[in-house]
């Protein structure tokens, strides 16, 4: 019974689902596409009591962690003292409520902006570390990584247009057909991945599952 | 002090020292601006012509896919693309699909811009904003077949009461898409809007990513598919030259020249120091 819940189901459920949504895609019906839109406005309903199940998940686990002291516990703690004080002031009076306004603005804000400036700080001092003519593939990597750098420099370009227009082929001529052939790949792979999930082959979508099942 | 103890002191600057030295000359072009003449360029113009050329009562779907962590890139970008379309005779239709679209849609468009005050602007007439939909992926796609599938905008305004949806319906009324994204893959990401919107519909699609994003976007823009696309950062004080509205991404121009320069300065630094070691090119 567990496994025919656990995991039959929800495979021939995926398997209906998936087979109907490709069939209205490539083979256009009034009725496909009734009940295309329909599975497609269940799962935007469905996906938004999955945000409630995610915040009940995490406070399911992040009380667990904290009640068996594990490492870092106290970070648990501070995450749901802030989750719990956005909820409190979020739900009954709405976020465009004074209060959560300006929670949101003086709290979650200036982290924001900050986590994101920081970022600058470490690129600095790592490209003084890193970025060194050590063999021939880190000067494969260095210079157009100059040019770039220069060539997005407002001050440079200013001035002169010349790296500009050098990284602007490098982005065009080098980046873009290497990123054309990684997409490709994710495409074929995602691809795959959807057949077999389709045909039950993939079930890691099911979560853990027990031995035997 | 010996030629290779300059050179050792050489590549062990403290990164404490790296972190002041930059922070200083940030905080300094912020505080004393250099005010170089800025280029506008082809990308930037392309975005500005797009909304340009699109005739009065066009309709525009304005995405935001990003938060406070996005804000300080992406935000001033924003903000000088929305007076742009303020400032046309357009239908703008704001939506997101992303939990604090509506803290940054109240920040950016309702304090900031003020388009009722700024423009003369009526809300319900010349835009509105659909408020934070759950669903990702799923409302995008569904969306584009069928805009009515939310009934009521954020202030639980039924849309068919919205004057500027009027014969909006689905994605053959929708004249251009615009998405400010922070988002390489999972909610609201560019590709997502390629894959849902531009692809199958070709609908007209314009994307405001962060600089790191551009190469991962790129070969959309390279194939067409998107048919402009600029970086946060730099690209906003463009933009903000072209619709006369100098703010954030100007102010912030120098400070990017600037740490551009250290991080130039600072790999010029490490590779004298390796050199002068004896350090070299390995096969």
């Amino acid at each position: 019974m567990s496994v025919m819940i656990k995991k039959q189901i929800p495979l021939v459920i995926a398997f209906i689902v998936g087979v109907i949504l490709v069939f209205e895609w490539f083979i256009p019906t009034n009725l496909g596409d009734a009940v295309g839109t329909g599975l497609r406005e269940s799962g935007i309903i469905i996906n938004s009591f999955a945000i409630m199940a995610g915040v009940i998940g995490l406070y399911l686990n992040e009380i667990r962690k904290v009640s068996l002291r594990r490492d870092d516990w106290q970070y648990s703690v501070w995450m749901l003292l802030v989750v719990s004080l956005f909820i409190l002031v979020g739900v009954p009076f709405g976020y465009e409520s004074t209060n959560y306004q300006w929670m949101y603005n003086s709290i979650l804000m200036p982290l924001g902006a900050t986590m994101y400036g920081s970022i600058s700080f470490y690129i600095a001092a790592a490209s003084y570390r890193v970025l060194k003519f050590r063999s021939v593939q880190s000067i494969v990597l260095l210079i157009p990584a100059m040019i770039l750098i220069l060539g997005n420099t407002p001050m440079i370009t200013s001035v002169w247009s010349g790296f500009t227009d050098t990284g602007g082929w490098i982005m065009t001529n080098i980046t873009q057909p290497v990123y054309t052939g990684i997409m490709i790949g994710v495409a074929l792979g995602t691809l795959a991945t959807g057949l077999r999930t389709l045909l039950g082959m993939e079930t890691g979508w099911l979560g853990r599952r027990e031995e035997g099942e | 002090m010996s030629e290779e103890g300059f050179f050792n002191q050489l590549e062990r600057i403290p990164r404490e020292l790296i972190y002041a030295v930059l922070l200083i000359g940030l905080c300094y072009v912020l505080v004393y601006p250099v005010g170089l003449p800025i280029k506008v360029s082809g990308e930037t113009k392309e975005l500005y012509d797009s909304i340009e050329e699109l005739p009065d009562d066009s309709v525009v779907l304005v995405d935001i896919a990003f938060g406070a962590g996005g804000m300080p890139e992406l935000g001033p970008a924003f903000t000088a693309v929305m007076h742009h379309l303020y400032q046309r005779d357009l239908r703008v239709i704001v939506m997101t699909l992303y939990t604090e679209g509506p803290q940054m849609y109240d920040i950016l468009v309702v304090n900031k811009i003020e388009p009722e005050s700024s423009y003369d602007k009526t809300y319900g007439v010349d835009w509105c904003f659909f408020g934070y939909n759950a669903g990702g992926v799923t409302t995008m796609a569904e969306l584009a077949r069928n805009m009515r599938i939310l009934e009521t905008d954020y202030r639980d305004t039924p849309l068919d009461q919205l004057q500027v949806m009027e014969g909006v319906e689905d994605y053959t009324d929708v004249d251009l898409v615009i998405t400010f994204s922070t988002s390489s893959g999972g909610i609201s990401s560019p590709a997502d809007w390629v894959q849902q919107w531009a692809t199958p519909y070709e609908v007209p699609m314009a994307c405001v990513v962060l600089k790191m994003m551009i190469p991962t976007v790129s070969p959309y823009y390279g194939t067409g598919q998107v048919d402009a696309l600029i970086p946060g950062a730099g690209a906003s004080a463009e933009y903000e030259l072209l619709v006369n509205r100098p703010d954030e991404g100007l102010a912030s121009t120098d400070a990017l020249s600037v740490a551009h320069l250290i991080v130039i300065i600072l790999v010029i630094l490490g590779n004298i120091a390796y050199f002068g070691k004896g350090g070299g090119i390995a096969r």
